[in-house]
């Protein structure tokens, strides 16, 4: 050991130990603990006790043991203290803690306080703790400050907290008086910024309460007469007030990067968007008769916001927003998609980031105008942030349809080229959705749509997974020319036999499996096809030494590419002649006769059983597969639902429709209507195997690390004869019977959201003697506001078909839930 | 701000352990010897759970190290960073750190090394594990072109006391800043302790604050210090109340016009412009303070 | 609009400087975010964007030196861009208070941190003060009410 490092040892080994001093410390720390808990400890040591339990508390440490000491503090009569003290119990306490109740009182004081900063304490620790309970008990005090304070910065803070009160308890509407508001808008002197941020709060908790609750009629309060009816005469005021922000910049203590305020602007955009849901809601003439000057005023908003700086590209965001979510005029959501589409064109990644999701939502509204800007999308393939690359994927396969097909594919393909093992999960989200858009949409050249899959395999073929394998090989069979069919195989084989060629790297299962299925299915094809001639290398010897030396490769670590090398080796045995070659395929066969995979073993016998049959019996059994027609349901699902919008969990979501028809493929392959799909299940024997990943935990890390992938509800369509059978200010329910016999009901009930609505749990019951069988939500228990969400019921028993309903969920993100419930008597009799 | 330091004077005197017992929960921990910690003894509390072997003496020993024909550079980084001009000594005691918040005082360890891999192996031994206990930091002058090979360099850092800082500072200028920002990105999320590469040349100032404004080169090893966990030493809080701004008016006569203040506050009848008057004075002694 | 759910400092080595909550979450939920984003934060490439979606929210943060700022939102409610202005909003007021703010004020001030935070932000992380000038006054009157009060200890 270098001498110097000696040294050091030998010096930290002699130093004096800390021993002794721990003995000290340990008898200070007693001292302190006795202190604790003697009431006369100097206010001085609580606050340093609380400011280094408040440092504990930021280290994630368990602080709750301070909360009472917070509250001692805040008793106090030391403004030092006090500020302290609120800071802690805002920091220690929650919402939910019974301790908030040995605050009223303080609060209660400090909020009549008459120095303004210790009220200002009160309001805003009242602001982040307010229980329903201290809501009901201290709003007068806080309504009192908004009545007659002159302060600005007291009354922006009464109204901050007013709006969370009202917001925790809306029975305050009750008491809320509209002229306070009224009074502090005119006055000039005192409606600072600071002000109007108080006021937008406020009118976005009545707004919503409106928009959420079902005020009508309960507690005597008509919300659209006496709440949104005197509300809407501040809109003038507001249309007012928001175009000056927005044109003019006089206050430099505003300004940000030339912007107006942006933070005040955003939130009056979006409190006037609320007055429009409302007053669309509650069809109140008050509110719509102002829709066009608000269409004008969003014109020039987004004519004249400079968008060049993330400041006005936030005004110009949320205005954006707002003409979605309104779906207001068309001219105005064309001129929503050119600013999205010039967000796009920018060098800003979160711009382009906040276009691409919202471009994606608003596809349905304006789909032509996001066609349009389709060359900025595919810019975006070609982004180096992985999750522009995501959106930019999930927007080109919404936007893609007949017309721009070609265009597109060619993009992903040159998207898939450029990527590599870290994105993975971009490529299964692009081969997947290829799959389902060529199944959705006739494509009439076939020998490109065939070429777009050797591209595929060739590129990312390692990571497609063998489900999806399957449906390219569907797609390959259901080609309807033989011509392409035998071009394609060429095209593989040349690739793959010519020793030269690198392209194909050996660990490339998806390619090596469609080409192996292939070979069993049209080897005879290119054996005798017409351009026999050209490729030389392409030869009945070298495609069997190909499938031997294949085998060899994987012949113990994959036994998936294994089967398929077998049924492979049978089929193409009666399509060669040389009987060399046929005897290399047998022995083939025969290699896995005494497998210890028990599969492979049972196969390999069988197949030798086959071998040995006359050619004309092997040639029946061995035919070419037939077309294979896709189960209408399954395309109808997958297709309707999430071809384009992706859901929230859609790998889930697609392996429990493909669950489901594997189910219905079974009971149904009893029928005339041979499933194809079951041959090919049958003679590759692996039915479990095909939905496993192609690599262990692929799956797996999809669908839990799926960064970017869009909440977005697949379409559920309300069918035209659904009636209605219950109607309430959140939702709608409309039932569709769809078969009645004695004894049996099917019926599907639909679930129409008027806002937003989350967990949405349904409890039904049937008279006693009838079972009711309840399917699952579909497509989720989230539904967004006029959207729908299906639930498939099966009654049976005897008697009339009655229902009770009762509904739980939470609205607009709301942690409370609502309950609903009713009742619904069918005309129809089991 | 000054209240806020007169709070710290008192941290000193206050043990965690203290607090958290005195509710019935023990907190093993925590509660090993930390005298003075104020804020910063806690804040790696984390740490310190993750060695159960934390070590019982102050960790208050930073260490110099760079190969033999670095020497030189490495007597220009004790100077530059600790005002330290001893060039032959390999220890020196009861340096002083200090920065606008507190001060403390630490051992340097100065070495050199003809191969750094063989440094390494000896160092990561079981032998010079109370050596590895107690450092603060380690400091390590090298060419990032000829840096040990990459498992040797991870073994070296994993073997260090979780809390223990190393800061590799690259003295070869044909080093781009962007290739040390990559080796700060790809490092950053691996290792719990604090590790980072520096580019330094003397010679060239080089730019102070990279894209995100953050302190580049010695600057940086500066504040890695400052913010650095000083586990079992005592903090000496730096009293700011008689902060530069302070000598514009004495405390005397700070608390001379407050009294004057107060007598005219309690005679004035109007409420409001007595509430007024109480700011304004409040923010013209703000001023001062 | 703004409609914060949090907002996290982190130091470039995963350190937690500071925390805010503005909804209700148990005690569970917030170790598990805190757990889940730092890493995730720290091993962004610097170009890419400062959104990232997590659970069922988004999460908008910005390095400033060698700290993070780190926010949840809520999804389709608030806007993201808006966001990176209030951090932006929120470090230059800190600036202007610290004077070039650094990590080492944060950690020695945490509680001026947040009073200058509480002044600008309030109830259900919605914005309730948008002028710098006007937040730094309030607080350095607070202060001077703080200082007020320990002098006055030292004369009685």
């Amino acid at each position: 050991m270098g001498s110097s490092l000696r040294s050091f040892i030998k010096d930290v080994r002699g130093a004096k130990t800390l021993a002794d001093e721990r003995a000290i410390i340990t008898k200070q720390s007693a001292k302190i603990r006795t202190k604790l808990r003697d009431d006369h400890l100097p206010h001085e040591k609580r606050r340093v006790n609380i400011q280094k339990l408040l440092y504990l508390y930021i280290l994630g440490e368990k602080t709750h043991f301070g909360q009472v000491e917070s509250i001692n503090l805040v008793a106090s009569d030391e403004f030092v203290d006090k500020r302290l003290g609120y800071l802690a119990a805002t920091l220690l306490l929650d919402e939910s803690e019974d301790l908030l109740t040995l605050l009223t009182n303080m609060l209660n004081n400090d909020l009549h306080h008459p120095n303004k900063y210790v009220v200002s304490l009160a309001l805003t620790s009242l602001g982040f703790l307010s229980s329903p309970e201290l809501a009901r008990d201290l709003y007068p005090d806080v309504e009192n400050i908004i009545k007659n304070s002159r302060d600005p910065f007291l009354l922006k803070k009464a109204l901050q907290c007013a709006a969370k009160l009202i917001f925790k308890d809306d029975s305050l509407l009750e008491i809320f008086n509209i002229e306070d508001i009224t009074r502090v808008l005119s006055n000039h002197s005192i409606c600072t910024h600071g002000v109007l941020l108080g006021i937008t709060k406020i009118l976005q908790s009545i707004l919503l309460i409106g928009l959420n609750g079902n005020k009508e009629e309960e507690d005597g309060i008509d919300y659209n007469n006496d709440i949104l009816a005197p509300l809407s005469l501040l809109l003038r005021e507001f249309f007012v007030r928001l175009e000056n922000l927005n044109s003019k910049n006089i206050e430099p203590g505003y300004d940000v990067q030339g912007i107006c305020d942006p933070f005040l602007q955003c939130e009056m955009i979006y409190t006037l968007q609320l007055y429009f849901q409302v007053g669309e809601l509650l069809d109140s003439k008050h509110v719509l008769g102002y829709k066009d000057n608000f269409c004008d005023l969003l014109t020039r908003i987004a004519t004249n916001t400079d968008s060049t700086k993330n400041s006005g590209q936030a005004i110009l965001y949320e205005t954006v927003k707002t003409i979605f979510s309104l779906n207001l005029n068309q001219p105005l959501r064309v001129l929503g998609v050119n600013i999205l589409a010039k967000f796009l064109a920018g060098k800003d990644n979160n711009t382009k980031y906040v276009s691409l999701n919202t471009l994606l939502k608003v596809v349905p509204q304006e789909p032509t105008a996001v066609q349009r800007h389709r060359k900025f999308i595919s810019h975006c393939l070609q982004d180096n942030d992985v999750s522009i690359r995501m959106r930019a994927l999930e927007l080109s396969f919404a936007i893609l349809d007949g017309s721009n097909l070609v265009e597109l594919v060619n993009e992903l393909m040159k998207f898939l080229a450029k990527q590599d093992e870290d994105s993975k999960d971009l490529i299964i989200y692009t081969i997947d959705h290829l799959v389902d858009t060529f199944d959705t949409h006739v494509v009439k050249d076939e020998s490109w749509k065939l070429d777009v899959f050797l591209n595929i395999l060739k590129l990312v073929g390692p990571f497609i997974n063998y489900e999806k394998i399957n449906d390219i090989l569907i797609i390959i069979n259901n080609t309807t020319k033989l011509f392409d069919k035998s071009n394609f195989l060429q095209k593989l084989l040349s690739l793959s036999l010519d020793g030269e060629s690198m392209e194909i790297s050996d660990d490339n299962i998806g390619w090596q499996l469609v080409l192996v299925w292939c070979i069993g299915e049209y080897g005879d094809l290119v054996l005798n096809g017409d351009n026999k001639n050209n490729t030389s290398s392409i030869n009945e010897s070298s495609i069997t030494d190909y499938l031997l030396n294949l085998q060899e490769c994987y012949t113990t670590t994959n036994h998936k590419i294994i089967n398929y090398i077998l049924t492979t080796a049978l089929k193409l045995s009666i399509k060669i002649f040389d009987a060399k070659n046929i005897e290399k395929l047998r022995q083939l066969i025969l290699n896995y006769a005494d497998s210890t995979d028990l599969t492979l073993q049972m196969k390999s016998n069988q197949y030798e059983i086959f071998f040995n049959q006359s050619l004309s019996v092997k040639k029946t059994i061995l035919e070419t597969m037939p077309k294979f027609e896709k189960i209408a349901e399954k395309s109808n699902n997958v297709k309707g639902s999430s071809k384009n919008l992706i859901s929230n969990e859609p790998i889930d979501l697609l392996s429990d429709l493909l669950n489901e028809d594997s189910k219905s493929e079974t009971k149904d392959s009893t029928g005339d209507n041979v499933k194809p799909i079951d041959i090919l299940e049958e003679i590759f024997g692996e039915k479990n195997d095909i939905t496993q990943p192609l690599k262990r935990g692929e799956e797996e890390e999809k669908s839990t690390n799926h960064p970017t992938v869009a909440i977005t509800n697949a379409d559920v369509i309300l069918p035209s004869d659904a009636t209605k059978i219950y109607d309430s200010s959140s939702l709608n329910v409309y039932a569709s019977l769809l078969s009645v016999s004695s004894g049996l009901a099917h019926l599907d009930l639909f679930f129409q959201a008027k806002s937003l609505i989350s967990d949405l749990q349904t409890f039904c019951a049937v008279p006693k003697a009838q079972k009711l069988t309840l399917g699952q939500l579909y497509p989720s228990s989230t539904i967004k506001a006029s959207q729908v969400c299906k639930q498939s019921l099966k009654v049976s028993g005897s008697g009339k078909l009655k229902l009770r309903i009762k509904l739980d969920f939470h609205l607009n993100g709301s942690s409370s839930t609502t309950n609903e419930q009713f009742d619904h008597k069918f005309n129809e009799s089991l | 701000m000054c209240v806020n330091v007169y709070f710290l004077c008192h941290f000193k005197f206050v043990h965690i352990y203290s607090i958290c017992e005195n509710r019935g929960e023990k907190r093993e921990v925590l509660g090993r010897y930390r005298i003075a910690q104020p804020f910063q003894g806690s804040m790696h509390a984390k740490n310190t759970k993750l060695a159960m072997n934390a070590p019982e003496y102050p960790q208050n020993k930073i260490l110099v190290l760079s190969h033999h024909s670095h020497n030189f550079l490495k007597t220009q980084l004790l100077q530059d960073l600790f005002h330290c001009s001893t060039t032959s000594v390999s220890i020196i005691k009861d340096q002083t750190w200090e920065n606008k918040y507190y001060k403390t005082s630490f051992d340097l360890y100065i070495d050199s090394f003809k191969d750094l891999p063989v440094w390494i192996e000896e160092f990561v031994t079981l032998e010079c594990e109370p050596l590895r206990n107690v450092m603060a930091g380690i400091i390590l002058i090298t060419d990032n072109r000829l840096m040990a090979p990459q498992e040797l360099l991870t073994q070296f850092m994993t073997s260090v006391h979780p809390n223990t800082f190393i800061v590799l500072v690259n003295v070869n200028k044909e080093v781009e800043q962007e290739e040390i920002d990559e080796l700060n990105e790809n490092r950053c999320s691996s290792f719990t302790n604090v590790i980072e590469f520096i580019n330094w040349t003397r010679s060239k100032p080089t730019i102070n604050h990279n894209e995100y404004g953050e302190k580049l080169g010695l600057d940086r090893v500066q504040e890695i210090i400052d913010t650095h966990d000083w586990l079992n030493c005592k903090l000496q809080p730096i009293t700011m109340i008689m902060d530069k701004k302070s000598k514009d008016m004495p405390l005397e006569q700070i608390i001379k016009n407050l009294q004057s203040a107060r007598i005219k506050y309690k005679s004035m009848e109007n409420s409001n412009e007595a509430d007024a008057f109480a700011e304004e004075i409040a923010e013209q002694l703000s001023e001062f303070l | 609009m703004t409609q914060l759910k949090y907002l996290i400092l982190v130091s470039r080595q995963g350190k937690i400087r500071l925390k805010k909550w503005y909804t209700a979450m148990s005690a569970s939920e917030k170790a598990k975010i805190v757990k889940d984003l730092t890493p995730t934060i720290l091993a962004r490439k610097p170009k890419m964007c400062n959104i990232i979606e997590y659970s069922d929210h988004k999460v908008v943060y910005k390095r400033y030196a060698s700290l993070f700022f780190i926010v949840g939102v809520t999804s389709d409610v608030d806007n993201e861009l808006l966001t990176l202005e209030v951090i932006h909003r929120f470090v230059e007021t800190m600036d202007t208070y610290f004077g070039n703010v650094c990590e080492l004020d944060i950690i020695f001030n945490f509680n001026k941190v947040y009073d200058i935070l509480n002044e600008m932000i309030m109830c259900d992380g919605s914005i309730a003060e948008s002028s710098r000038k006007e937040v730094l006054h309030h607080v350095t009157v607070m202060d001077t009410m703080e200082s007020n009060d320990n002098l006055e200890r030292v004369l009685s």
